[in-house]
Formats: structure tokens, sequence, C-alpha cells
């Protein structure tokens, strides 16, 4: 039992080293990203005001883009009198907004920077030594096929985590120096911590996945890289919902579709993150869902693994 | 001990294995010889778990094959190519292969690398190593944890005569059960005590490696003659000496036990016709077949 104990150590060792010299140009990406993402939060001036919700009704509103679109008519119409008085009027955010901000900029791009970059290297993971006829040295070693498995997960997201700490960090600070006054940092920080890591588990759950089911390095990793795009693509559809039934409100066109669309989009684990920040209360019951997807996907993954058989 | 019984494994539509039964002694060096896919590597896949038989069964020293954990510990694998992380080095990877079966002790380490060879090299990444030297770590890799059972597919091709020698010696001198597979019967002289010849997945000879030899005979002379109208008179002076000789093509083949016969074949085709040129030949794995199994060809 010591031997295998030892021996399981030893394999997330030898991965997460692996990956983590494999991960470095993603770190420097990922920090320009955020960084760059961040900056443009902090450009703006954040005030404690709040919206004139009475102005337009949406039938799909929960959303953070319908908060957006109701501060900028809301904005304005407030702003009529001084326009017309020749001024120029000075846009400044209320702090609803700035969360906002927030999740449509920093969170949504990390998400998909992070989860194209983890779900990559997690596709190639068995699929890269399987084509390279290097895993007989593991599987023929005392360690079990699902040993194996969990200790290449687990290396995964070891090497994930500089990416999720720096962003927890970041959120620490934005919402420490913009937002203290109406959220706690605490709350905010340990959400998108949680977040982060509930995503990454998913998308390399999935990855490893694809890893397991293919033989080809290049067919996994480009089925991993469509399912994040697809997913973002998804999410964005989502954000701009609220933007889309504005436009056919204003061309009195039927709706209804929305409600579909909104339906599918649903389908990318994002929309239920970045709801998630946007109403922290609904979290818990995203969180129920995300985790059992990522749980049925490993169990998967390592089911194929065990029952693959291995070249050398 | 290894013993496998009505063995059968496909892949898709090919049959790799069918109905093999294997039998390795304890302490023994059992040879697996047969041409290209013919299934020795299934087996070896097979015995070394990273392939499950469709049916059969399989024991390693009387554990069944379905205790993965168990026979893993007990075996030392060795493929034909050997494909290892060419950014590590020697060292580190016999350090992983050691960690992997719980052993953290540098001297069983350094040890194993000073019997490889590998000493001079153990801190030079593998993409410098010669494909010799890399195989040298595989077999490093593989003998680290002292395992009573070694599973080595075609363990000589590709190495040096230095190499060869020094594998040859380990194996002789360990009293350990090995299985290893080749392409000809070569392989097997002086090293085996048993051989299984296989051909399409099953087993064609098997038995004690000596009495195989004196069934097959050590080898043939293939004759050439000046003029082919002398070839029924040389047979007849062949045969009238007890002879084994067959023809094909132009060339005449006569079988011997013993090289120190090989004098006397010379001599008596000389005397019986013009000889172009005279040359010992191999048995190939074809004329193994066709010798044992004559009706198969």
């Amino acid at each position: 039992m010591t031997s295998q104990i030892t021996g399981f150590i030893s394999i997330v060792n030898t991965e997460t080293r692996r990956l983590i010299k494999g991960f470095l140009p993603a770190y420097f990406w990922f920090t320009v990203l955020v960084l760059i993402s961040t900056y443009f939060v902090f450009a703006e001036k954040y005030v404690d005001i709040s919206i004139d919700r009475s102005l337009m009704t949406l039938k799909y509103a929960n959303n953070p883009m319908t908060e957006i679109l109701l501060y900028t008519v809301s904005f304005a119409v407030s702003s009529v009198s001084e326009v017309m008085s020749g001024k120029i009027p000075s846009m400044v955010f209320p702090f609803s907004i700035g969360v906002i901000f927030f999740i449509l900029f920093p969170l949504m791009l990390s998400l998909t920077y992070m989860s194209g970059h983890v779900i990559k290297k997690a596709s190639t993971t068995i699929t890269g030594e399987e084509e390279k006829k290097t895993l007989y040295i593991m599987a023929t070693s005392p360690q079990t096929r699902s040993s194996i498995y969990l200790a290449k997960f687990t290396g995964l997201i070891l090497a994930t985590l500089p990416m999720i700490i720096l962003f927890y960090l970041i959120t620490e600070l934005i919402f420490s120096s913009l937002f203290l006054s109406v959220y706690s940092t605490y709350d905010a920080g340990i959400l998108v911590l949680q977040i982060l890591l509930v995503n990454a588990v998913l998308f390399i759950s999935a990855g490893m996945l694809f890893s397991a089911l293919f033989k080809n390095e290049k067919k996994a990793s480009w089925t991993g890289t469509k399912v994040v795009t697809v997913c973002s693509l998804l999410t964005s559809l989502w954000i701009l919902i609220p933007f889309l039934e504005f436009m056919m409100n204003l061309t009195n066109s039927n709706t209804d579709i929305l409600f579909y669309l909104e339906k599918l989009t649903w389908i990318s684990p994002f929309t239920a993150e970045l709801m998630s920040v946007y109403q922290p209360s609904v979290f818990i019951y995203y969180l129920y869902s995300l985790v059992s997807a990522s749980v049925i996907l490993f169990l998967l993954g390592m089911g194929i693994f065990i029952k693959k058989d291995l070249e050398y | 001990m290894i013993v496998a019984r009505k063995l059968n494994k496909k892949y898709g539509k090919i049959r790799a294995i069918i109905d093999l039964d294997i039998n390795v002694k304890k302490g023994t060096i059992h040879g697996l010889i047969g041409p290209e896919a013919c299934g020795k590597t299934t087996m070896l896949r097979i015995l070394s778990t990273l392939v499950r038989p469709d049916s059969g069964e399989v024991t390693i020293n009387d554990v069944p094959l379905s205790k993965g954990i168990q026979i893993r510990k007990m075996i030392g694998f060795v493929p034909k190519t050997p494909h290892l992380p060419n950014d590590r080095t020697a060292r580190e990877l016999v350090t992983f292969a050691a960690s992997l079966h719980g052993i953290h002790d540098a001297p069983i380490i350094e040890s194993i690398m000073k019997q490889t060879g590998l000493e001079a090299v153990a801190d030079q990444k593998l993409n410098r190593f010669s494909q010799v030297m890399e195989k040298n770590v595989a077999f490093a890799m593989a003998f680290v944890h002292d395992p009573s059972i070694l599973l080595l597919d075609e363990p000589l091709a590709g190495l040096d005569p230095v190499s060869q020698k020094r594998i040859k010696e380990f194996l002789l001198a360990s009293n350990k059960t090995v299985l290893l597979t080749g392409q000809d019967l070569d392989i097997a002289d002086g090293l085996c005590n048993s051989v299984t010849v296989m051909k399409n997945g099953s087993n064609v000879v098997d038995g004690e490696m000596a009495i195989i030899r004196q069934q097959l005979g050590k080898g043939a002379i293939e004759i050439k003659l000046l003029d082919t109208g002398q070839t029924q008179k040389l047979l007849f002076e062949l045969e009238k000496k007890g002879a084994k000789v067959t023809v094909s093509g132009e060339s005449i083949y006569v079988h011997y036990e013993n090289d120190h016969e090989i004098p006397g074949i010379i001599r008596a085709a000389a005397n019986a016709a013009d000889i172009k040129d005279a040359r010992p030949v191999k048995l190939s794995i074809d004329d193994i077949f066709a010798k044992l199994h004559p009706l198969e060809k």
C-alpha cells in the first residue's frame, strides 16, 4: 500500500513538473490578458447611484447585459437636459455596472482562456503518451489504471492553480479597491475562487475524457478546443440576449425564439458561472450541476482508460 | 512460472492470438519465436497487463492475470523499441521507474545503472542517447525492482555485440523466469531452455530447446553447380552417404546436424560434381515450419 501511495505521488510530481513547463507561456499570456482587462475595469469611475428600471421592461431580463442596457437608457434620458444646454455629460457608473464589467471582461476572458488551455492540455495527456508510446512505463508498474488517471488529473489541477490564484488575487484587488462599499471582498474573492476551481475541474475532466476516448492527439485536442469555443459562443449569445430583445422590441418582432435561445445558452458552463457572480445566491444550485457533470465526465474517462488496450 | 491456456485475442476482425498455450517453468528462459505479426508482441502485452485477452486463462507464479497489481509487482518488461521521454536523464527515468515500485534507495538505483552500463551517462538527457543506450535505460527501468519474471520483446534486437553479451550473461546468471521473443531460433541458441514457435497467432511447436534443435538440425549448406545437369548425380551421391538434401531452383540444400559434418559434405559434393559456390545458410523461420509441419507448406 505504501509503495502504491509513493508511486502515485511520484506520478503526480512528474506530471505536474512536466505540465508546469508546458504551461509557462500560458501563465504569461493569462497574466497579460488579466492585467489588460483589469485595467479596463479600473479605468472607469464608479459611484453609489441607482438605475431607473421603470424606463424599460424586458422579458428575458435576468442577465448582466440588461443592467447595462437599462443604465445606458437611463443615462441617455437623464442626460438630455445637459446635452440640450450644450454640456458634455460625464459618464460615471453605478457599482453594479462595475461588477458587470468585471464579469464581462476579466472573468469571461479568463474563464475562456483558462478553459481553452486546460482542455487542450488535458485532452493530450493520455493520447500524447499513447502516440509517443511512453504510457507503458506507468501501465506496467504496480500502479492501477485508475490511480494513473487520477494522478494525471491531479497534476493538471496543480498546474492550473497558478492561474486560479492569480485571478483570485486580482478579484480581491478589484473588489477591495473599487466595490468595497457595496460588496464584501471575502465573499466575492471566495466565490470567484470556487467558480474557477469548479470550471477547471469540469474542463480537465472533459479534456481527459477526450484523451481516453481518442487515439489521436490532434483529434482529441481539436475536439477539446471546439467544446470551449462552442461554450464561449453560447455564453456570448446569452450576454447578447437582452440587446437582441431590445432590438426586436424596437422592430415589433416576435421575441419567442429568444426563450429557446436563452435555454440553449445554459448548456455552456460559463453561463452559469457568470450568472453566479451576477447573482451569488444562485451559485449553490449551479455548483451541484457543474460538480455532477465533472464527476460523470471524470468517471466516464477513467472507465474508458481502464478498459483501453495500450500499445508500447 | 508462466502458464497460458487457450488464450484468444482479437483486434477488430483480426485474430491476433488463437488458442495459444504456453508453459514457462520457474527459473527458465523461454523463447517465443515467430515471424512478424504472429502474435508474440500481443502475448507480451497480455502478460504485462497492457491488453486484456478475450478468453483463456493466464497465471504468473500462480497469480491470475486479473490481479493486475500483484502481477505488475512481479514483472519487469522491456519493449522491442523502448520509447522513453527524451527530455529526461537516464538517472531521472530509472529513479522514476523505481519510485513507481516504492523504491527510493539511491544505492539500488546506482547498482542497476552500473549493471546496465549507464554509470557514465546517467546524468545525460536521452535526446543524446543512441538506440542501444536507450534500450539499456529500458533494461535498467525494468530490472530496478528486481522482478522475478522478465518479459523481453526482442531483447537483443538493435543492440551492439558488447551489450548483447552483457544482457545474455545477465539473463543466464539471473535465475529468473524469462519470456523473450525473437524472429528466429538463433536468439534462442545458448540462451533459452525452451521455446514456443508461433505462426498466425498459434503455437506450432512447443518444447525443450535441445529436443527442437535435434528435430530441426543445425543448418544447411547451399550448393550451386557449374553444370546443373550434374544435379541428379550429386543428389544420388549425397543421399548415398545419408545426407538430407532438398532442391530449390538452382540451389541444392544439404542439411547437417553438427558443424563437423560440413567438410565431409563439401568433399562428397566436390567428388560428385563441379561446384560453383557453396555456403552455409541458416534455417529461416519458414524452413522451420516446413520441417516441423511439412504438410502445412
